[in-house]
């Protein structure tokens, strides 16, 4: 993720790459082969002391996003933090507080993407009526034995599954059907004993509407990972995942109409791994231009690691939890 | 208008659903099949195919190379960039050097430690680049291959990056060495070509969405459009059906109205499809 934000950075408009941070000297001798005018480190300590940024980009494993990004908010940058913000609830809400006055993004990517924008447009102009449940998933083939390495650690993971792919589900769910005031779940630990592989949550929304979902990293058939929300609304249907929306709004007809992501993106200055992160580098230059919020700020993103947390302890309590409250 | 089989649908790769390229990829787990769906290819009027550096395409070359039955020309796509994606993120950097050494010819892998050590040492990180993809390349030493296309993940990354000498080493190493012709495939196609003139470059080829709905057309359809027309290189089209959301006769109408595309790469296995595409796109 490191390599392509430096890409996108490099290459937008009102952008410039001016440092960056690898802990490999292989890596850094090659950024210099290729980048000769952007300044190279080995401390991130050292690049915020020396370096005046407007951005720093945090892309590392979760278990460095908090100090690395309370350095950068300390030295007055704006921050972007890959997915999932910190650990825990303890480390976010530290963030959250730093970051109250400045430009701050999640990189919770589907956020950017046009498919899940077009089920928002449908919800929030409620054509569809109010959200009676919900079934979804985000599953992916990605484990296929035990694995060790920091995303199989859950001190420096926060967490198996859950906290890796399905915090992008969380964060989908709070982004489209709002928040969440229950959660309880179940895991199976199918290959770790470290931290779960699959497990199934059950949400309660404000409106007290609940549905739930099930996330794993061994379900067979998904080469790509998919996050598939499938909404049953009080006049109408939605079924939404990456590559297509599907609506049945019985306004317009008995047959669902499915969009295809192919019918619904625009081009984008550069393309390099996907559209979403173009828009999404984009999105934080022009909050940062404007001082404006972006659509995943720190606070948003913490409310999605305070319900993982929750769904961790109905895990271990087998009952259901009530996330903590993010306050500013 | 060239038409070139692409591999996606053998590869179980779909723009549709999770669950269409699941089923494409229990339909093409033997090798057997993609001769048989290539060889029907081929009486449709196909000449031209490309081929991913991935086991299963492999496999399906040995077979081919064995039975040859009818003569299909082939374009190598490298690198292998999803299956190295999936190995790092299953087993880190030691997998992906095992899938990289994993076909790879005895000779070669002999050799490999006195070419690379010497540019490990002078710090000639693009001199090892080029390396690695010698060592991708010579897994398919034994086959019939007329041009190598590099993956648009790595040239768009390499654009973005304004790395000039990457690409030059690149087109150098696969006209010398192998003697094909280098290519490159971008989701940035006038951003590319911009630069490529800038530099004195020239590729082969440049493969690059061209489609009526815009999909991945960047910055935008028109640009796209126009640099297709007004550009010196020789363009291939993919993604001319959006992966089966755009329906055939749009597509073609649009592809054949557009002027300046030399040839279109379009995956299908069916008879009944093989035969349409043939209709629409073969002048």
């Amino acid at each position: 993720m490191g390599i392509m934000h430096s890409c996108l950075f490099n290459k937008l408009r009102d952008s410039e790459l001016v440092a960056i941070c690898d802990n490999t000297p292989m890596n850094l001798k090659l950024l210099h082969s290729i980048l000769p005018k952007v300044k190279l480190y080995d401390d991130y300590s050292k690049l915020l002391d020396e370096t005046q940024l407007d951005l720093t980009v945090v892309t590392t494993p979760v278990f460095l996003h908090k100090r690395m990004a309370q350095k950068a908010l300390e030295r007055g940058s704006s921050v972007f933090v890959e997915k999932p913000l910190a650990l825990n609830g303890k480390e976010c809400q530290e963030l959250v507080g730093l970051g109250k006055d400045k430009v701050t993004l999640v990189g919770y990517c589907r956020r950017f993407m046009a498919t899940y924008n077009l089920a928002k447009r449908y919800i929030d102009d409620g054509s569809l009526g109010q959200i009676i449940s919900f079934n979804s998933h985000m599953f992916v083939t990605q484990v296929s034995d035990q694995r060790t390495g920091w995303q199989f650690d859950a001190k420096r993971s926060g967490g198996g599954v859950v906290m890796d792919l399905g915090s992008h589900g969380v964060d989908m769910l709070q982004y489209l059907l709002g928040d969440v005031v229950e959660v309880s779940g179940s895991t199976e630990q199918d290959l770790h004993t470290t931290v779960e592989d699959s497990a199934i949550l059950e949400f309660r929304l404000t409106s007290g509407r609940t549905g739930n979902m099930e996330v794993s990293w061994t379900k067979p058939g998904f080469r790509l990972p998919e996050l598939m929300f499938d909404m049953t609304f009080e006049r109408g249907r939605i079924r939404v995942c990456e590559k297509f929306i599907e609506i049945t709004d019985p306004s317009k007809g008995e047959k669902p109409t499915t969009l295809y992501k192919q019918m619904l993106e625009k081009g984008v200055q550069i393309n390099v791994a996907g559209q979403e992160y173009t828009h999404e580098d984009e999105h934080i230059i022009e909050c940062i231009q404007t001082n404006s919020p972006t659509r995943c700020d720190f606070v948003a993103a913490a409310k999605t690691n305070y319900i993982i947390e929750a769904a961790y302890r109905s895990m271990i309590e087998g009952r259901t939890w009530f996330p903590a409250r993010c306050e500013p | 208008m060239k038409l070139i089989l692409g591999h996606n649908q053998f590869l179980g790769i779909s723009h549709i659903s999770e669950k269409n390229a699941s089923e494409k990829d229990r339909m093409f787990t033997d090798p057997a099949k993609i001769l048989e769906a290539v060889e029907t290819a081929y009486d449709c009027g196909f000449r031209q195919m490309i081929i991913e550096s991935h086991p299963r395409m492999k496999a399906f070359m040995r077979l081919y190379e064995k039975q040859r039955t009818f003569d299909m020309d082939f374009i190598l796509q490298v690198p292998f960039v999803s299956g190295y994606v999936r190995h790092m993120a299953e087993g880190g950097i030691k997998s992906v050097a095992k899938e990289v050494i994993s076909g790879t010819p005895i000779t070669e892998l002999m050799k490999a430690p006195f070419t690379m050590l010497p540019k490990l040492l002078k710090k000639d990180y693009m001199g090892l680049g080029v390396k690695g993809l010698d060592l991708e390349m010579s897994k398919y030493n034994d086959f019939d291959i007329i041009g190598v296309l590099l993956h648009n993940v790595v040239t768009d990354l390499l654009l973005s990056l304004d790395a000039e000498r990457a690409y030059a080493g690149y087109f150098d190493r696969v006209q010398k060495r192998f003697g094909v012709k280098a290519g490159l495939i971008t989701l940035n196609l006038p951003l590319l070509a911009d630069h490529l003139d800038g530099w004195g470059l020239s590729p082969s080829m440049i493969m690059s969405p061209i489609n009526p709905y815009g999909f991945d057309m960047n910055p935008s359809q028109e640009a796209v459009e126009r640099c297709v027309r007004e550009s010196k290189f020789h363009t291939l089209a993919m993604n001319v059906m959006g992966g089966g959301s755009v329906p055939l006769p749009e597509a073609a109408r649009y592809i054949n109205g557009l002027g300046g595309v030399e040839g279109v790469v379009i995956g299908a296995s069916s008879r009944k499809h093989l035969e349409e595409l043939a209709s629409a796109f073969i002048k």
